[in-house]
């Protein structure tokens, strides 16, 4: 959503002529700085230290709109930074955390220069470093260039993006790095996935069942999912599963009336259906995303209802594996046995229905598979 | 959690509540039929005194209605274990044809034979508890159609039977009777009524070849 956003609001920032050039060119004159690797644990702290800082400024941090990104709403000028290159406007602090500066240009720059609301998105100071950037946000900032060269960004109002949520929402992974603000622009298209397929198997059991309750590798799934934003999706599924239904009504004659036996029969069929997910990327600091799905679906005369929670374990920015954990309700339209035997003709004989009762199974499965995202 | 995040959260929690809600039930539950250990609520409700059951009998002879009267408790015990004995007319176009007596306990519901109680002169154990379905028990008859070692089965706990005047009976335990001749008598008891249908390979001269409950009257 944030990335969202920073995309949206770079399409509007007006830059002036040669400004661009010299903020990258300065960048490419900062020393390259010892590189850090970035641990967990970093990003644990990270989010920890500013968490502190939010709060000890008594901030309150709102969500506007798609255009308006996280705001101060009490104006703190404690935000001043001190930054490393020079005419930076756009209030982003590229490099580690907060690096020193140097640099040339006295400019004062108003955020009517460059206006923005927030940058998420990888960004460094310089592609032969391995820092992710903490961003900080700023709506109404000036940036001074001091005569020691040194520029000082005054916000009224400040917020931190952590480098944990830097990184990318899928998987977790960082992903590009840019080196201009058409660069910036240009990166949303690295930055977002649309879809996501996956395809998996499952082993389940099933209550009440036949004799065989436990059944492995019952059911192969392809789903195929559209990313509505960076953590909520939509899709459907084709299945080919063994569901526990009600087998067809057997008629003998015996002793004098007629008998209907009807017994639950496993039974593999085709089916589809819609779900909805909801992601949470970045599960306790590691790359692992959470996912919970609501699903419901068609099978041959009958439907299917499932809860879902499940995980992914990402191989590659854009693979990973994929285990969800899944209660299904599975309901067949098979009329009952008080229906069946109100139903039969008894004028000759009396009918007698023996028989499963069960209409509506209770499936839990393990799914687990690989998902790619594109 | 980010806003939008506990929006999708409470989104898809919220989702599958409300399907969960609106089904009736999540999973049906198992319709295997439990052992029953009293098997005096599916046989006749003897100590009913003036109940009767209405059956159409069907014989090589033609077909008729009978009429079973509970009659009560007997004065005189069973003569094999001394249980309480019940009696019941049975009635063919408003004449009394015979009188029949029979026995009930939590355990065991059988029938003891005609005339009087302590004759004993047609042992037939109807039903025996734990009653579930393949169970079976044995006993030795004396009566005169069909005398000897007889096996009884419960084929079916639980079954539903519809009759032909359209009732239908829930719970309906089905056991059959073999004798060491090969004949085979089946029953079919429904739960608080009792017996509403029988057939058989052989006549009796009570019951014919098939007897249907028709309705209770009083």
């Amino acid at each position: 959503m944030l990335r969202s956003m920073a995309h949206s609001s770079l399409s509007s920032i007006k830059t002036p002529v040669g400004l661009e050039s010299q903020i990258f060119s300065a960048i490419a004159a900062i020393p390259t700085p010892q590189p850090v690797a970035i641990t967990h644990n970093y990003r644990r702290s990270a989010i920890a230290s500013l968490l502190l800082l939010i709060a000890s400024i008594g901030t309150t941090v709102l969500l506007r709109s798609d255009n308006t990104v996280f705001t101060n709403s009490n104006a703190v000028a404690s935000s001043a930074t001190t930054i490393a290159s020079s005419p930076l406007s756009s209030a982003m602090l590229f490099g580690g955390n907060s690096s020193d500066v140097a640099n040339n240009s006295n400019a004062t720059l108003s955020s009517n220069v460059i206006r923005k609301n927030s940058i998420r998105n990888v960004v460094a100071i310089d592609k032969r470093e391995n820092l992710s950037s903490d961003i900080i946000d700023h709506s109404n900032e000036r940036a001074t260039v001091n005569p020691d060269n040194s520029v000082v960004v005054a916000s009224p109002e400040f917020a931190a993006v952590s480098a944990a949520d830097v990184h990318s929402e899928s998987y977790g992974i960082t992903r590009s790095r840019v080196h201009s603000i058409d660069g910036l622009r240009n990166s949303r298209e690295d930055s977002y996935s649309s879809f996501e397929v996956s395809l998996q198997t499952s082993s389940g059991f099933t209550s009440p069942a036949d004799q065989q309750a436990i059944k492995p590798f019952a059911e192969q799934r392809l789903s195929l999912g559209y990313h509505l934003g960076y953590s909520d999706v939509v899709g459907v599924r084709v299945s080919s599963g063994l569901y526990q239904v009600p087998g067809d009504v057997q008629q003998t004659s015996e002793l004098g009336i007629t008998v209907m036996q009807q017994d639950m029969v496993t039974r593999r069929s085709f089916g589809g259906e819609l779900f909805a997910s909801h992601q949470f990327a970045g599960v306790l600091g590691t790359p692992l995303t959470a996912v919970l799905t609501a699903a419901a679906g068609i099978i041959p005369n009958g439907s299917t209802l499932a809860a879902e929670a499940g995980v992914r374990i990402p191989f590659t920015n854009d693979v990973a594996f994929s285990v969800d954990f899944s209660l299904t309700r599975v309901h067949s339209n098979v009329e009952r046995s008080a229906a069946a035997i109100n139903n039969a003709n008894s004028s000759a004989s009396p009918v007698m229905y023996v028989g499963s009762d069960v209409r509506t199974t209770l499936n839990g499965s393990l799914h687990y598979g690989i998902q790619y995202r594109f | 959690m980010k806003f939008r995040q506990a929006y999708g959260f409470i989104f898809s929690l919220a989702l599958t509540a409300a399907a969960v809600s609106s089904c009736s039930v999540i999973a049906d539950a198992p319709t295997t039929p439990s052992a029953i250990q009293n098997v005096g609520q599916y046989y006749y409700p003897l100590e009913k005194i003036g109940i009767q059951y209405c059956y159409l009998r069907k014989a090589p002879s033609g077909t008729d209605t009978v009429k079973m009267t509970m009659m009560g408790n007997d004065p005189q015990p069973t003569p094999t274990n001394n249980m309480a004995c019940f009696s019941a007319g049975l009635h063919s176009e408003g004449l009394l044809t015979n009188s029949l007596y029979f026995s009930v306990s939590d355990s065991e519901a059988f029938s003891v034979g005609k005339t009087f109680c302590a004759a004993g002169n047609n042992y037939w154990l109807d039903l025996k508890a734990p009653l579930t379905e393949h169970q079976q028990w044995t006993f030795s008859t004396s009566s005169y159609y069909s005398p000897g070692l007889v096996t009884a089965t419960v084929l079916h706990r639980g079954a539903k039977l519809k009759m032909p005047d359209g009732r239908v009976f829930d719970d309906v335990t089905q056991v059959s009777y073999v004798t060491s001749n090969a004949d085979t008598t089946v029953k079919w008891f429904a739960r608080g009524v009792g017996l509403i249908y029988t057939s058989s390979n052989h006549t009796d001269y009570d019951f014919g070849d098939q007897l249907w409950f028709i309705n209770p009257t009083k």
